[in-house]
């Protein structure tokens, strides 16, 4: 039957015919696509396929892009032949079949014609736009050195910081040669990466999410997978249909509590309470692993009396060394070394007690550990803290230790606090108390971030280098705070140009006054890359269009396969690929020796790796094969520790971390953060409030796709009945939603989603979709002095990992208290 | 649902045409033997009347369709679809209806025996029962939709038509007995009015009857649609209710109940309520036509 | 009995991700506000498609979702009240609309109780879900069906009892929307 087909996106229509559409598959039984197009379909007229990672998130799906006549009508989830449970894509990569033709896309490079922010433009030719762009660089290094030009380098074509091979590699190779400023990577979301950092010296532990079918238990903890990381909840639905059971502890009645076998309710940033109550009733019941604990941690280290540290051999012996440990032998009854890195002891070392050692009084860390939750976080004092009662406490503490093993499953969310990262650590001391942690089906996983080495599977071991440091040149790497208290201070040196690509700061980090009024006004030049004119692109002084993730090249490591992508379609318009954008800047201050590569080139030059995941592994075999080869990698799901590697000072998991002492956070503790769960305000101030995730946004683009933003419609408000009624709101009146920062108008959705006190809105609307406000504009800015968290900054401090995520600065976007009231005439 | 305009316009015309042919076929029984013929006008106007009125909704009907220009198609299935009967009833209707007001208003040039004309009128008459039937059950079989899926649809339908037929065949007697010179034909017109009046009133009773009858029912049918319904009813279509009962029954009644007891004293003053009676009928019925489709709640 | 395509969704699984819907627009290119396939929630009564209000007092809710493609009727009644016969269905079960007969009248939106049949003003005529026919005719499942990576789908025939679709429907208590209105659906659902 003949159906015409329209166009829904806005741009000149394509009449397909029946035939064009999916793929031949002869006689064989209605089955997914499963087959990879050979190279001559790929050249066909009529129908090209190409996969790519989709650009929307860290959970690395890859589509198949369907193109016909140059343009591409459709995109569906690629099925790995030889992994299909690792098909998966949300509806946002369905929807970046119409990313290229976004009805604003910038289209030609354009300089601003009034002040920053008024939204007037006007075109340029890219050559001047380079032009300037190169004579600023030059006039910033002249007069203030290199280091005051800070250049940020995702893009609207990769992945952003997700272990894309070439996530802004050309950009690296530029800040690098160059001398400029880099921020460690993350604006925000580094709670989790501290807390990991300190327990197990791994900045993202996650497991593959595979390996969840091996749990028997799963617990999703601080994180809302329906709607934000398919590829995990896809993984978790397989167990459920397993059989496993799920428990979801969170705050919000959202799709994935909608799904939970259980859902236990919990006030907002108390999770380290509730972790440390769960170790409590498990070692009250004996049901910890106590093997795990000798062989894997500090348990059986023991910690001075005196001042806290760890007992080392120089403590107890004249010729001791300061790196090797003690714990206590009670058969032998006598003390026993143990070398930093060394796992395992025998099972008479002793896990708990008080021992005196030539003189030094000592308790062993695991006592420590013991002390503190009996005194602090039984039960009863847990439920006061966390609003989940005792005896679900005792419940969920049972079952998680007799699961063997169970998985926790989190993601950013759980952290987005001030003291988050101890909910993190609580949780991994828990995992560690039964033995789960390297353990497949166990672990205390990191969802959302589906990078090799984490939840995407075993690491792949590119040859970035090759791409990133053309010579021994290196960037300037200083923490978030720093670079943002250089721009506004000019200490601890001045930074005076911005050069940023995609990312949406304003926008998407909290508080936006905060960079619109004190970081924008000084910098003296700002250029945006950018695929449209959201809110940072638009204090920009040259925006220059980029090619979307469609009209490149690239080779990432996606789920234990090397997948190398498209271009699907041509750049539209004049937009150009930052590998193009770099190598005619590069050129212009005469770094362009250094960028003679094509893609091409670079995708050949990482793949040239002595690592054994990438054996045999070519450009030219990746071409053939259509595009996807599995790495040399192991078939048995990824499991995050099981190497029984853990880069910390003992080599061992530290649920007591030395380092943290003076923060009296050597062990996890609870701390409340700047205000949650408790108002600083509480009379002013009552509500609880955050943006959260939307399954329509990928956080502040996509949701303005047409296709999409017809659900969305109206930015609203969730409020629960009761908090409405005492307030006269009624479902459908304009609030305003209210701190000392900031306000936003919006519409109540009157809604049993949020339990008394909280108050939730999508993350993801632009300024334009508000009447009055923003939903940002009440929360606490980051990085910023009253936001500063030594923890979070002595973990920058103590290594110097240029990509890895590194969190110089504590997460504050979920922290917020506001109020709401109703308003007419808006 | 929406106010379907065109359908409200169609439906009001047809059901003018239909009752003002019923009323002409009553006329060619009524004067079938006789040789006098002293229904005469009744048959004859009311071929008139009921052959524009056809028309005027026939034309109207088209603009509730997408593709209007192809609205033959929706003759083809007959098998099963009551629109596609209700078309060709229609179009039958048109036919009969065009023929038989042509044998009235050609009788002078041609000569057609009475039997034809009386056997045309018959024609049509079945023709608009047919379309009217088909109309109603367009309506009735929609299981979806509570408030249409009894038969007091199809007593609405019927009850409307003979309303309104009433009172527009009414309305033109007393415009020709106005405007007629022989004072024969006058008095003659004039003593026809009292029967349509008494007609007019039964009409508007059964009307009034059918009305709350249909009100009781949506409120008696365990549907959540219908529950829907009735809060839409009484509460933001409360004016267009009242528009339907009031205007267009309760003052009727009265001022045909007036010209019932001026008839008994002094039948040529009974055109005034007459007429003003119909301009309130007509008022009543786009509103009840305009309710029946908004309050046509989906289940 | 004949053979009759249709699908089986299982709203255990169904997580309102919306994937399915989005498919389908890109698939047959629809116009921007016309969903041939929807996802409602079943929560709040008010909850409006893409809404997830839950039903309930917090923290005792309920949330889902519930995915409405053409039904595919073996009595469609859209079938029978359609003036024009531009309404057929095929030897295999699957229901269209003809849109170069359709006159855009619009009675089989009214009849129909799944409200699929939706009137697209600018062609005048109404469109619906065509079970991705030419996705079929190629031995392809229909484009929701193939967006639903969490496999909540299954498409097949469901007057076979060997089929996997007819298995599921045997053995899962699928059950149909409206039975009362006598269609006989060939979307069956598991619930949740």
């Amino acid at each position: 039957m003949e159906v015409t087909r329209r166009q829904f996106i806005q741009s000149t229509g394509v009449v397909l015919g029946a035939a064009g559409l999916g793929l031949s598959h002869g006689n064989k039984v209605l089955k997914a696509l499963t087959q990879a197009p050979s190279p001559a379909a790929a050249s066909s007229e009529k129908l090209v396929s190409v996969f790519t990672p989709c650009a929307g998130c860290h959970q690395k799906c890859v589509l198949r892009v369907h193109v016909v006549d140059g343009r591409i009508v459709k995109n569906e989830a690629w099925p790995f032949a030889d992994q299909p449970d690792d098909t998966h894509c949300c509806v946002k990569g369905i929807s970046s079949a119409a990313l290229p033709y976004y009805p604003d896309r910038l289209k030609y490079p354009m300089k601003r014609a009034g002040n920053r922010g008024e939204g007037k433009w006007t075109r340029i030719s890219w050559n001047e736009a380079l032009d300037t762009i190169a004579q600023k660089l030059k006039e910033t290094r002249d007069k203030y050195g290199s280091q005051a030009v800070l250049i940020d380098h995702t893009g609207s074509s990769v992945t952003p910081q997700a272990g894309d091979v070439n996530s802004g590699a050309e950009a690296i190779r530029f800040e690098n040669l160059f001398g400029s400023t880099l921020p460690d990577g993350w604006y925000d979301d580094t709670s989790c990466v501290v807390g990991n950092y300190f327990t197990t010296g791994n900045d993202l532990e996650g497991s593959d999410p595979r390996g969840m079918m091996q749990a028997n238990l799963i617990m999703v903890w601080g994180a809302n997978p329906a709607e934000s990381a398919f590829r995990d909840w896809k993984h978790i639905t397989l167990a459920r249909q397993k059989g496993v059971p799920v428990i979801v502890i969170g705050h919000l009645f959202d799709p994935t509590a909608a799904k939970a076998d259980q859902f236990v309710p919990i006030k907002r940033a108390t999770d380290a309470a509730l972790a440390l109550a769960m170790i409590q009733v498990i070692v009250a019941s004996d049901l910890q692993n106590k093997a795990f604990l000798r062989q894997n941690t500090v348990a059986p280290l023991l910690v001075r009396d005196d001042n806290g540290k760890l007992l080392r051999e120089a403590d107890i012996k004249s010729d001791g060394s300061p790196d090797k440990f003690v714990a206590w032998d009670q058969a032998s009854q006598a003390a026993v070394i143990v070398e930093k890195g060394k796992l395992g002891a025998p099972d008479t070392v002793a896990l708990t007690g008080a021992i005196v050692v030539n003189g030094v009084a000592c308790h062993t860390s695991f006592q420590q550990l013991v002390d503190l939750v009996n005194a602090q976080y039984t039960p009863e004092k847990a439920a006061e803290i966390t609003g989940v009662p005792a005896d679900t406490i005792r419940d969920l503490a049972a079952r998680y230790a007799k699961a063997n093993p169970a998985t926790i499953y989190y993601n950013f969310g759980l952290g987005r606090y001030f003291n988050g990262n101890l909910s993190t650590r609580a949780q991994l001391a828990l995992g560690a108390v039964c033995g789960y942690l390297g353990r497949l089906g166990g672990g205390v996983n990191l969802g959302g971030i589906s990078i090799p080495g984490a939840g995407g599977g075993y690491l792949i071991g590119f040859n970035n280098a090759s791409v990133q440091q053309a010579t021994d040149a290196t960037s300037k790497k200083i923490t978030l705070y720093e670079t943002l208290q250089a721009i506004q201070t000019g200490k601890p040196y001045p930074i005076k140009m911005w050069i940023n690509s995609f990312r949406n700061p304003i926008q998407t980090c909290p508080n936006p006054q905060r960079w619109i009024n004190d970081i924008v006004p000084n910098l003296d030049f700002i250029v945006n890359v950018n695929i449209r004119l959201d809110w940072t692109a638009q204090y920009a002084d040259i925006v220059l269009p980029d090619a979307t993730i469609f009209e490149r090249v690239t080779v990432s490591g996606v789920q234990d396969h090397v997948v190398l992508s498209g271009p699907a379609i041509e750049p539209l318009f004049e937009a150009r690929t930052t590998h193009w954008i770099w190598q005619e800047l590069a050129n212009r201050v005469d770094l362009g020796q250094y960028f003679t590569q094509s893609d091409v080139d670079y995708v050949k030059m990482v793949l040239d790796s002595k690592d054994a995941s990438l054996q045999g592994i070519t450009y030219d075999k990746l071409v053939q094969a259509g595009g996807v080869l599995r790495a040399n990698v192991p078939p048995t799901p990824y499991v995050a520790g099981a190497s029984g590697q853990f880069d910390t000072p003992t080599g061992r998991i530290e649920f007591y971390s030395e380092r943290l002492l003076t923060y009296q956070e050597q062990l996890p503790v609870y701390k409340p953060s700047k205000e949650a769960p408790n108002s600083p305000d509480p009379q002013k101030y009552p509500l609880q409030y955050f943006a959260a995730r939307k399954k329509f946004y990928m956080h502040t683009f996509m949701g303005d796709i047409p296709v999409l933003h017809r659900y969305m419609g109206e930015p609203w408000i969730d409020i629960n009945p009761q908090d409405a009624q005492a307030r006269g709101i009624q479902d459908g009146d304009m609030v305003q939603v209210f701190n000392a920062r900031g306000m936003l108008v919006v519409k109540a959705s009157v809604s049993p989603m949020v339990p008394p006190g909280t108050v939730r809105t999508n993350h993801g609307p632009g300024p334009q979709d508000f009447k009055q406000g923003h939903y940002q504009m009440v929360t606490l800015p980051h990085a910023s002095e009253s936001t500063f968290n030594p923890v979070h900054d002595l973990r920058y401090q103590l290594t110097e990992p240029w990509w890895k995520w590194a969190g110089g600065q504590a997460d504050v976007i979920f922290d917020c208290a506001v109020d709401v009231r109703k308003v007419s005439g808006v | 649902m929406q106010i379907e305009i065109p359908l409200v316009i169609f439906t009001l015309f047809d059901g003018l045409a239909i009752g003002a042919t019923a009323w002409a076929v009553a006329a060619e029984w009524l004067d079938w033997t006789g040789q006098t013929e002293p229904h005469r006008e009744l048959a004859q106007w009311g071929a008139y009347l009921a052959l524009v009125c056809l028309a005027i909704g026939l034309l109207a009907s088209p603009f509730h369709l997408g593709r209007p220009l192809a609205m033959l198609n929706g003759l083809s299935n007959l098998g099963s679809s009551w629109i596609a009967r209700e078309a060709l009833f229609g179009l039958v209707y048109l036919a009969l209806a065009a023929v038989y007001a042509g044998a009235w208003l050609l009788r002078r040039r041609v000569s057609l025996a009475r039997g034809w004309r009386f056997v045309l009128a018959n024609l049509a008459g079945l023709a608009a029962l047919a379309m009217i039937i088909s109309q109603a059950m367009i309506y009735t079989v929609v299981r979806t939709i509570p408030t249409w899926n009894n038969s007091l649809t199809l007593l609405f339908f019927g009850v409307s038509a003979a309303l309104l037929g009433t009172l527009l065949v009414g309305s033109g007697l007393v415009v020709l007995e106005a405007l007629t010179k022989s004072p024969a034909d006058k008095t003659r017109l004039a003593a026809l009015l009292p029967p349509v009046v008494r007609v007019g009133i039964w009409a508007v009773i059964g009307a009034i009857l059918v009305g709350a009858l249909q009100l009781v029912n949506i409120g008696a049918t365990p549907s959540a649609a219908a529950s829907s319904a009735l809060r839409l009813l009484t509460g933001p279509l409360i004016g267009l209710v009242s528009l339907r009962f009031v205007v267009g029954m309760l003052v009727p009644l009265v001022l045909l109940g007036a010209a019932w007891v001026q008839a008994r004293r002094e039948p040529q003053r009974i055109g005034t309520w007459l007429i003003a009676s119909f301009g309130c009928v007509l008022v009543g019925e786009l509103a009840a036509r305009a309710l029946f489709f908004l309050s046509a709640l989906h289940i | 009995m004949g053979k009759q395509y249709g699908m089986v969704i299982d709203l255990g699984v169904c997580v309102g991700c919306h994937a399915c819907t989005i498919a389908c627009k890109f698939e047959n290119g629809t116009d921007l506000t016309i969903d041939w396939h929807r996802v409602e929630t079943v929560g709040d009564p008010k909850a409006q498609v893409g809404q997830d209000i839950p039903k309930g007092i917090y923290p005792n809710l309920s949330l889902s979702w519930l995915p409405v493609p053409c039904q595919h009727c073996a009595n469609p009644p859209c079938l029978a009240a359609c003036p024009t016969g531009a309404i057929s269905k095929r030897a295999d079960g699957i229901v269209l609309i003809d849109q170069n007969r359709c006159i855009g009248c619009r009675y089989c939106s009214w009849v129909c109780p799944y409200h699929v049949p939706q009137f697209n003003a600018a062609t005048g005529t109404t469109e619906k879900c065509t079970l991705c026919v030419h996705r079929v005719d190629q031995s392809l499942v229909p484009a929701c069906v193939n967006a639903c990576v969490y496999g909540a789908r299954v498409f097949g025939d469901v007057n076979d009892p060997n089929s996997e679709a007819g298995k599921l429907i045997a053995t899962r208590h699928a059950h149909v929307l409206a039975p009362e209105q006598e269609t006989g659906p060939s979307v069956y659902y598991i619930d949740p």
